[in-house]
């Protein structure tokens, strides 16, 4: 069976792929291969690092500022815009509504024993105030029965004291003569 | 045999004229390179944050669902991956079965955010995001979709915050990043100068992460180019092939700080997996993620290996919990050919189901 250079050129291709790829693929993954790879970047950066400050000290001769200084100005105009929006984008009604809703319930439970406290006051009071009653009214009662008693002892001492009035009247008459007579 | 001889030699006519068909196109594109339009679907910037830009999609139909989707991309390459071009556009795709579609663009970062760390990435810029997105579209929870290392950032986000995120949508996130297959090895810090590097450039720089990529696969080029000789007379793939390399070699650079929070505290000590990431002071706790949950991983995914980041759903609380492997690499499980057929309706019936008030 004959093949199409495609078909041929697809096989081949296909067959390359795979070995090559196998290959790529263990080396990539060599401990060696990483560790290497490390070393190189770590190079290259520490003389990137190197630039960069050459770089910097040339521009600060020329009296202008370096990358890193223009860095900075930057980072804060970006800090400034992000409070700014952060500002921007706060639901102070809510913030507001919430806090006062914070203070209420805080003034709530401030309010809580003054308000317990006033309630035992209250019943204190009334706890008070009944006994007093009954203490008043039991007073009443038997000031009550000790003047119906009053009552009836001066109802059985008042003919008794007629009597007496009689003779008191007469002896003071007799008094009262005896004295004119004396006078004169 | 004489038979065999003159198919062969037709065959051989039809490979000439189609070789020479390829030298023309190929003349053709030397003198008149292609134009590539990506990212074409109509969107208005909502937010904006420094280079940090959040996208509204404008949605083709009339009734669009009441959660929204918030794209979260990585900080790797550029958005536009998600919104190719009509008919390889994931965007589109949402938008067509009525999702509120909106996006994270990270912008290209610049000197000046070398120090912008990683927890400022998501407890600034993305949760001023979802906020402004529930104050835009007026549900109280969005979803939100993530996309590598952009789906690592919306698992963090989505444990620091269950309460505004309804649906969680990972693809390919790494989060085991002990199995981050050749990457995890390639910068171990035995070997990997981190301190060196960010010291030197500031930020990572973006050939260092192109020459990153390229060790994945370092006969991949080659292989890419012998298929577009093969296929360089079809004009529908070269429409895909140089949107494609317009997207791969968009590289844009790393933010210093973020990057290194990414080696050191994610690559090398697996902080985010072992439960001891912080974020802004936050222990992030994967444990915390109640919302509907879908993983996508990819097969044939060297970037990150299926089971590095389907194994989130064992580390979250969510009810509705569901990891699943698709066919595809880590770009192509999205983008290629298959992804048309297999993720993209897949997610999009996933999120539509969950997607009501």
């Amino acid at each position: 069976m004959m093949m199409t250079f495609t078909e041929l050129s697809d096989q081949y291709f296909q067959w390359w792929q795979s070995a090559a790829g196998r290959y790529m693929e263990m080396l990539k993954r060599e401990p060696f291969f990483l560790q290497g790879m490390g070393l190189f970047a770590e190079r290259s950066l520490e003389f990137k690092k190197l630039v960069n400050q050459v770089v910097d000290e040339m521009w600060r001769n020329f009296r202008l500022p370096s990358l890193e200084e223009i860095t900075r100005l930057h980072e804060r105009l970006n800090l400034l815009e992000s409070h700014l929006v952060a500002l921007q984008e706060r639901d102070w009604a809510q913030e507001v509504t919430t806090v006062l809703e914070k203070r209420n319930l805080a003034a709530r439970d401030d309010l809580k024993p003054l308000k317990k406290a006033l309630a035992d006051m209250e019943k204190q009071v009334a706890d008070v105030s009944k006994e007093i009653a009954a203490l008043v009214e039991a007073k009443v009662i038997s000031l009550t029965k000790d003047l119906a008693q009053i009552k009836e002892a001066v109802a059985q001492v008042d003919p008794k004291l007629g009597s007496l009035a009689a003779t008191c009247e007469r002896l003071a008459a007799q008094a009262s003569a005896k004295k004119q007579s004396g006078a004169a | 045999m004489w038979e065999k001889l003159t198919r062969w030699q037709g065959e051989l006519y039809d490979e000439t004229r189609l070789n020479i068909k390829r030298a023309g196109k190929l003349w053709e594109l030397w003198l008149q390179p292609p134009k590539v339009e990506v990212g074409t679907t109509p969107k208005d910037a909502v937010y904006r944050e420094n280079k940090a830009t959040l996208y509204r999609y404008h949605s083709p139909v009339n009734e669009v669902k009441p959660v929204p989707l918030l794209i979260v991309y990585a900080l790797i390459n550029r958005l536009y991956i998600l919104d190719l071009y009509p008919g390889r556009s994931f965007v589109q795709h949402l938008l067509r079965e009525g999702i509120d579609v909106y996006a994270v663009d990270w912008g290209t970062a610049g000197l000046e955010d070398r120090e912008i760390p990683f927890d400022y990435y998501i407890e600034g810029y993305l949760d001023r995001m979802v906020k402004k997105v529930i104050k835009l579209s007026g549900s109280p929870q969005v979803s939100l979709f993530g996309y590598c290392i952009g789906g690592t950032m919306s698992a963090i986000y989505a444990a620091l915050h269950p309460e505004r995120v309804k649906n969680l949508v990972l693809l390919a996130p790494p989060i085991n990043f002990a199995e981050g297959g050749y990457l995890r090895q390639a910068v171990d810090s035995n070997h990997f100068p981190l301190d060196t590097l960010m010291a030197a450039y500031g930020n990572l720089p973006s050939w260092s992460m192109q020459a990153g990529f390229k060790i994945l696969n370092p006969i991949g080029d080659i292989a890419k180019y012998y298929n577009f000789i093969k296929h360089m007379h079809d004009d529908r793939f070269l429409e895909n092939f140089f949107a494609m390399e317009t997207w791969v070699n968009d590289n844009v650079p790393f933010p210093g700080a973020a990057y290194r929070t990414l080696i050191k505290d994610l690559y090398q000590e697996n902080r985010l997996y072992r439960g001891l990431l912080e974020i802004d002071g936050r222990r992030v706790d994967l444990k915390k993620i109640t919302a509907n949950h879908l993983t996508v991983g990819a097969s044939e995914d060297n970037i990150v290996p299926p089971h590095g980041a389907t194994c989130i759903k064992e580390l979250i609380s969510s009810q509705d919990n569901e990891a699943i492997v698709m066919p595809g690499g880590h770009i192509g499980v999205l983008i290629g050919g298959r992804a048309l057929k297999t993720t993209w309706p897949r997610i999009t019936d996933w999120l539509l189901e969950r997607s009501g008030q």
